[in-house]
């Protein structure tokens, strides 16, 4: 009985059709178009994403690379004269390192000059060095010039730039003070896996224990200048997890409200201009659309309700980069890591609650201003004058966001704006 | 439109999904009229069926690509029309600050007879549908032209499975009494309005 009142009811009604007026028709078209229009959008966001992925990519694995590549160390090596004999040298910087076989003699690609005023590079070592060292023409690897090594004396060139007009500087001297010999050895990239060394002196050179340290001091006098400073402008891809901290948050925690949180990424823009002293490092940033999002599910008498709460700030964050590691591959290629500090000021562009899917602007609700404490960390990839960075950091919010108004006043809903973030930038050193 | 008169759904999709304005045009032409009346159905009024059959044509262009041709390309969209037309209902729903007619149980004693139906025209059924509550009439039309089980009701439209089957029975009952209503009133209007009643009454009024 039952069926055939629905069945009837379903034949009546199917039967209904009418033409709708031609505006319908017009209207969607207009509104397709606009669809198209907004298409591109999308696609831009989705090149933002790939451009942050290959950014991280690029900057995860060079990183990668630098850990894997052994780091020139002046902690052992050639013997380093003193230091007045080392200051009254006209050679600016010295990078001495004496490897293991297969590793190589590197500077920042000047001439330097090591000396050694100890007997640690015994008599025995420098013959073995004059007696069994063959003949032999290289090629600078960076230069391209050709480089002579010949058996000579030890009094003599050790290793030459046949093609310079520097070859007094350029030699390899080794003095012989009876015993307080002194060697100095002009070095511009030659590998000495390049040249034919006997396996015995090999084994000398491997055996790093026998040779002493170079002092703290000296060593540091002769690395190579890293420039620190400068002015650097750039742009970074942000992507974060924002969270609202309110009544909400707290009872999205509690198995017994009916709130469930969700979690929702953002991404945005950020440019930013670095200057740096020395190990102090100040970013202004500005990002554009900085959104802080609550998005969640409450039940109200039987119905569920799909909420979000989203807060659109123009951003402003002065930050403090603490370098605590700096790492100089070569003169062109250095890396750093920095410690974040620092705070951030928000305006408020506009607040909107979407209730499903019902739109409502609660801008009035809110307060204009949000300050933000940041704190994180930082890698940094510098390039010649480029720079390379990703960062991972928090917002945490100082001031209570929610004005309040007749029905919900200020105290009972206090709200803090927080956040993570992940950057990823590119910047470029100006000055 | 003549030459592309043989042309069945499938190629239809495939042109909307190409972007194909004639391919577009032609799929609309086709299937609006039905779905206006489907969208008449489940709103209270021709504007609002409107908005719906627009809005549910656009989403149609927009997410032609998920048509894959399982089922056919008509209950396809008209299962976009309904969801649209669901949730135009859900929006109002948030807005009223209504009274919980679901708690209110219909026995089935109470249950109207079916073949009231049978005595009223489709337009005159619309009418008296679209007087119904929006919940109850909701829930009918779900159950009714869609063929959803009140489980299915209940997910959809946020309810308990309680309140689908409340809402279904005070529907029935409450459209088979205005389908009574409107065939005593228009059975006293039509003889009324005959010249000897006309007549009579002119006497009795003196």
């Amino acid at each position: 009985m039952s069926k055939s009142f629905y069945n009837s009811y379903k034949d009546k009604l199917s039967k209904l059709s009418e033409e709708p007026t031609d505006d319908v028709w017009e209207n969607i078209i207009s509104k397709a178009i606009n669809a198209d229009e907004h298409a591109p959008k999308e696609k831009k966001k989705r090149r933002g994403l790939v451009v942050f992925v290959i950014l991280l990519s690029i900057t995860l694995l060079s990183s990668l690379l630098l850990l894997l590549t052994p780091i020139a160390k002046s902690g052992y090596g050639l013997q380093i004269a003193d230091n007045n004999n080392l200051q009254k040298l006209p050679l600016k910087s010295v990078l001495v390192e004496a490897i293991p076989t297969k590793r190589i003699i590197k500077s920042s690609n000047k001439k330097g000059v090591a000396t050694d005023n100890s007997s640690t590079l015994t008599s025995s070592l420098k013959n073995n060095f004059t007696k069994n060292i063959e003949s032999k023409n290289t090629t600078s690897p960076t230069t391209g010039k050709k480089h002579s090594v010949s058996k000579q004396s030890a009094n003599e060139i050790f290793a030459t730039q046949s093609e310079s007009n520097e070859d007094q500087e350029n030699s390899a001297l080794i003095n012989d003070d009876g015993n307080n010999s002194s060697v100095i050895i002009p070095i511009e990239l030659v590998k000495i896996s390049d040249i034919k060394i006997p396996t015995e002196i090999k084994a000398t050179l491997a055996d790093k224990d026998n040779l002493p340290l170079i002092k703290d001091s000296v060593a540091e006098k002769i690395k190579p200048q890293i420039k620190q400073g400068g002015l650097a402008v750039g742009l970074s891809y942000v992507c974060n997890n924002p969270w609202l901290l309110n009544y909400v948050t707290y009872n999205s925690f509690d198995k017994n409200k009916p709130e469930i949180m969700k979690s929702s990424f953002n991404s945005s823009f950020l440019v930013f201009a670095t200057y740096s002293v020395k190990k102090l490092n100040i970013q202004l940033e500005c990002i554009f659309n900085n959104k802080y999002e609550q998005n969640y599910q409450t039940y109200s008498e039987g119905h569920a309700y799909k909420k979000e709460l989203s807060l659109s700030y123009t951003q402003f964050n002065l930050i403090d980069k603490f370098n605590f590691l700096n790492k100089q591959k070569n003169s062109l290629l250095s890396y750093q890591l920095n410690f974040l500090t620092g705070a951030g000021y928000g305006y408020l562009n506009s607040a909107q609650k979407y209730t499903n899917n019902n739109v409502e602007n609660v801008a009035a609700k809110y307060s204009n201003s949000n300050i933000t404490l940041i704190t994180g960390i930082e890698y940094q990839l510098k390039l010649n004058r480029w720079l390379f960075s990703t960062s991972l950091r928090g917002n945490f919010g100082v001031n209570n966001i929610y004005k309040g108004d007749i029905v919900v006043p200020q105290d009972l809903n206090k709200t803090y704006n927080s956040g993570l973030y992940v950057t990823c930038g590119i910047g470029y050193l100006i000055k | 439109m003549g030459e592309y008169k043989n042309i069945d759904e499938r190629e239809l999709a495939e042109g909307c999904k190409r972007n194909e304005k004639k391919h577009q045009e032609l799929l609309y032409k086709t299937y609006s009229r039905k779905m206006l009346g489907v969208c008449w159905t489940y709103t209270k009024d021709n504007s609002l069926a409107k908005e719906v059959l627009q809005e549910g044509f656009i989403k149609v262009f927009k997410n032609i690509d998920s048509f894959r041709g399982e089922g056919s390309l008509e209950g396809w969209i008209r299962r976009i029309m309904v969801n649209t037309a669901i949730n135009h209902y859900k929006k109002r729903m948030l807005r009223i600050n209504h009274i919980a007619i679901e708690d209110i149980f219909y026995s089935a004693a109470e249950q109207s007879n079916e073949d009231v139906l049978s005595e009223i025209t489709e337009k005159e059924l619309l009418a008296l549908v679209r007087e119904l509550p929006d919940k109850c009439r909701m829930v009918l039309n779900l159950y009714a032209l869609e063929g959803y089980s009140h489980d299915e009701i209940a997910e959809t439209l946020n309810i308990s499975v309680g309140t689908s089957k409340s809402q279904l029975s005070y529907a029935r009952k409450k459209l088979s009494e205005k389908i009574i209503v409107a065939n005593r009133v228009s059975y006293n209007y039509t003889h009324a309005i005959t010249e000897d009643e006309q007549k009579f009454l002119q006497l009795i009024q003196g």
